[in-house]
Order: C-alpha cells, then structure tokens, then sequence
C-alpha cells in the first residue's frame, strides 16, 4: 500500500517536471522567467515567442499527456481482454483503417475533401478521414466480435482486417508523385505537435471521455483476469464487456490517431512499465498506474524528438520504439 | 548538359548550348547585383513536423547567392536540404518578405492556411507575397538543371522588385 502511495507520488511529481521541461526546450530558446511571463499573459516582447509557448509548446505537451494516457490505458484492456500480453492498439488494424483514410484525401484526393454536406481541406480534412476510417475498422471488428467467440481468432481477424488497408494504402503510395508519398509517410511518422490550441478542447474532452469510460470497467476487468469460464460462471457476459471495450478503445485509438497520426509502441509497452512498477494485476491499482506512466514516457518521448534542438527534430515514432523495444525485450527475458 | 553530350555523343552542341546558359546566367547574376531592393526568401512548407529548407550550399541555396538574394540560411555549408521544426523556422523566418512554394493540383491562399494554422504568423501571410510554381503543370523539375538561368530570372525578379527580365515563368502570386 505504501508502495503505491510513492509511485503515485513520484509518478506525478515526474509529470509536472516533465511539462515544465516541454514547455522549456525547443529549437529556440527562451529563458525561464519569459515562459513564466509568457503563461501569465504580461508578456511584451517578441510576438513568435508567445506563439512558441502558447500555440507550440503548451499544446504539444498536452497533447503528448492525453495520446500517452489514451494509448498506454487502451493497451491495457486489449492486453487484459485478450489475455494476449502482446496487444495494443494497433493490433486490430484501428490505426490501419485511419491511415487508409488518410492515404485516400492525401494521395487520390490531393488533400481535400468534398461532399455535398461540406468542404475540408488541410488538416481537418486528415481529421475527419482518418477518425471515419479508425470508426468504420472498430465497427467492423464490433460486428465480427458478436459473431466470433474466441477472443484469439477474433484478434486474428483483426490483424486481417489491418493487412488489408495496409494494402490499399500502398497501392495508392505506388501510384502517387513524390510529394505525396513523403507527405503521407512523414504523417505516418506520428507528431504530437500537429494539434492547434483551439482543438485542445474537443481532443481532450474526447480523450478524458473515454479514459473515464475505462475506469467504469476495472471491476469487469478485475473479473475478466480470471478466465472466462469464472468470469461466466460470476454473471459476466464476456461477450458484452469484450464490445464495450472495443467500442472504448476504437474511439480512443481512433481519437488519437487522427489528430497525431498512429503512434506506436505506448499502448504495448506501457502497460508493462506498469505491472513491473506496481507489481500487481489488480485494475483498480494498474489503470490510473498505467495512465500516469503513459503519460510520463509521452512527455519524455516529446522532449527526446526536441533533443537536436536548433539543428532539427526527431520523428516521434522513432523514439517510442526507443524507449519501448527494451521494456519488452526485458519482460520477455523476466517472464522465462 | 555535357555529361548527356557525352552520352548522345553530340559533345559540341553540348557544349555551345552549355555557352549560351552560362552566358545568360553570369548576366543575369551581374544585373542582380546592381539592384538598389533586396528582399528575403522563405522557401517551401512544413510536412508533418518539419520544414525542410535548403542548405546554403544546395543548387537551390547557391541559386539565392548567384541571384543575391537575403536567405537566412546563406551561411550554412550543407550541400542538402536541412529539416527545422516550425519554431526555428518562425524565429529565421518569420520577418522573410516573400514566401515560394511548390504545389499540385488546386492550391490558393486560403488551403495553403488551412493545412497549419501558425502559417499566418508569417509575415508573407499578412502583406499577400506568396508565390507558386504549379509543377505538375510547369516543368519546373525537369527544366531547372537544364536551364538553371530561368529559375534564376524568376528569383531575381522576386529578390529584386525593382529589376524586370521577363514575365515569371514558373512563379505566380498565389490567390
């Protein structure tokens, strides 16, 4: 018990120094007693500066805090329904289904999007796109998931479904110009700075609904743990919570994965950071543990892409994998 | 233009037509020179996280120096392009008196906005001097490492507003 206590603590205290950090480094440097002024809004100076901080940096590090919160909690419940410690958000081909979105209006389209109900372009043509094409994948998966029982052929089917818009996808990259292929591959790179400061709002109120949602199902969850045949024989239908995490996790991965593009290794990663750091399986104690670990390598992912700093800038999904590749390498090893 | 004369075998044609773009540039360079404006160039747009600009020793960046042109990069010895995230590109770049991109399909003021919303920090956002090169419509890679003295004749007339050569051949101002 006093173990968890600390973790939460550190956890937290780690989070706020983290922010701090996000909001001091960046290719150009202001100094601290600016930002301060900057953040309270007595600043007089420089007019890129206050951009910098408050339309750049004080974004980026929000979103990087919702995405790794989203993602790492999204991990865990895959990883606790299926039973499959290898599960992650990208595993159903969620993300696949939002990158065919994408590759559609980027490559066929040339970046716009018409219809006779609007008119998008820009990034909130990607936006749309690629969350109807994450929802569209989940609802497909949903529907299978009322059909298949098995959790592991449902999986199997997920990773299909995710095979074929991998597919279409590069039929339209073999077809496009140049330009567009580097476009779509850098999308496919992730950013946590592609969020403007008037989507914070419905990004995180979106984000916080479904990590809200998450915690509605710890006890399912907890049940969940003992195998399906205890958790029958308890009342559960597993079929029932299995949908209603499909539908969390689809709006959650979908939500993130059209405003960052698909980022990789937080969900299957973190969720592992965790239960070595709180060594239990118990939801009630590893969810809002996962949440905070998440959203502390998040942050720290973020300030690593910032580390070349005036020379230039990392891709994200260059760094997760960084940082998530040895936690897996080291469960594995534990775990035999 | 010589390697190819080597390799149609059709060196001297090669080699006088190579005369007459050198002639055409060192020209136009020298008349570049004289003018009594120059202003700065802000090339390209941001992709996902970054902007990639030229190095100061690129065709491009060397273009900018041959056409004297203000480009903030001018020092930079890379012979690359260079990848900046926006910060940087807003603190080099922001007060750039003119902005040149390249585009395909439809393109105008207003998506080239709605792709990033900090494009309107940019000074060029404010005053209207943007300009395009529509190339999937111009031949504006295929001819430039032919004929680098027509790049060079748009450049100068941006660098330099008072100079007039001849109307814009790849540039226009963007809507």
């Amino acid at each position: 018990m006093k173990r968890n206590i600390f973790l939460f603590v550190v956890l937290s205290v780690s989070i706020i120094i983290l922010f701090g950090l996000n909001l001091m480094t960046g290719s150009v440097h202001i100094p601290l007693s600016d930002i301060w002024t900057i953040l309270a809004g007595s600043f007089t100076g420089k007019e890129s500066w206050r951009f910098i901080v408050w339309d750049s940096r004080l974004p980026q590090a929000l979103t990087a805090m919702l995405c790794g919160s989203s993602l790492a909690v999204c991990g865990l419940m895959l990883q606790t329904a299926f039973r499959n410690p290898l599960a992650g958000p990208d595993v159903f081909g969620i993300s696949s289904g939002a990158s065919l979105g994408v590759a559609l209006v980027m490559l066929l389209l040339g970046g716009t999007v018409e219809t006779s109900l609007f008119t998008a372009s820009g990034f909130l043509a990607i936006l749309i796109v690629a969350f109807a094409g994450a929802i569209l994948v989940t609802a497909f998966i949903l529907f299978l998931s009322s059909v298949v029982r098995n959790s592991v052929l449902l999986l199997i089917v997920g990773i299909m479904v995710g095979y074929v818009a991998s597919s279409a996808v590069t039929l339209l990259n073999f077809f496009s110009s140049e330009d567009g292929v580097k476009g779509y591959i850098v999308w496919g790179m992730g950013n946590f700075g592609g969020v403007s400061m008037s989507h914070i709002p419905l990004f995180a109120f979106l984000c916080l609904a479904g990590i809200i949602a998450s915690f509605l199902l710890v006890k399912p969850l907890n049940i969940l743990l003992l195998g399906p045949q205890y958790a029958e024989s308890l009342g559960i239908s597993t079929r029932r919570i299995r949908n209603i995490l499909l539908v969390v996790v689809g709006i959650l991965t979908a939500v993130t994965t059209a405003f960052c593009g698909p980022i990789s290794f937080i969900g299957l990663a973190v969720p592992h950071v965790a239960r070595l750091l709180f060594r239990t399986e118990n939801h009630q104690k590893l969810l809002p543990g996962t949440l905070l670990v998440g959203t502390v390598i998040a942050l720290l992912c973020n300030l690593i892409c910032f580390l070349p700093g005036e020379s230039g800038v990392f891709p994200l999904n260059a760094v997760t994998p960084l940082i998530g590749a040895p936690i897996i390498i080291y469960v594995i090893m534990k775990r035999h | 233009m010589k390697f190819y004369g080597l390799l149609f075998g059709r060196e001297r044609e090669a080699d006088s037509l190579f005369a007459v773009v050198e002639k055409n540039y060192q020209a136009l360079s020298e008349k570049a020179n004289q003018s009594r404006i120059t202003r700065s160039v802000l090339p390209d747009r941001k992709v996902g996280p970054v902007w990639y600009l030229p190095g100061g020793e690129s065709s491009v960046g060397l273009l900018y120096k041959d056409a004297h042109g203000v480009y903030a990069y001018a020092k930079d010895k890379h012979s690359g392009s260079l990848s900046m995230p926006f910060e940087t590109v807003l603190d080099k770049f922001g007060q750039s008196d003119f902005w040149i991109l390249s585009y395909r399909g439809d393109f105008n003021r207003a998506k080239l906005l709605a792709e990033f919303q900090g494009y309107s920090m940019l000074k060029p956002c404010r005053t209207g001097e943007i300009y395009g090169c529509k190339v999937d419509s111009i031949p504006y890679f295929e001819e430039v490492s032919w004929r680098p003295d027509w790049l060079l004749s748009d450049l100068i007339q941006l660098f330099h507003p008072d100079l007039h050569i001849a109307p814009m051949r790849y540039y226009h101002k963007l809507k």
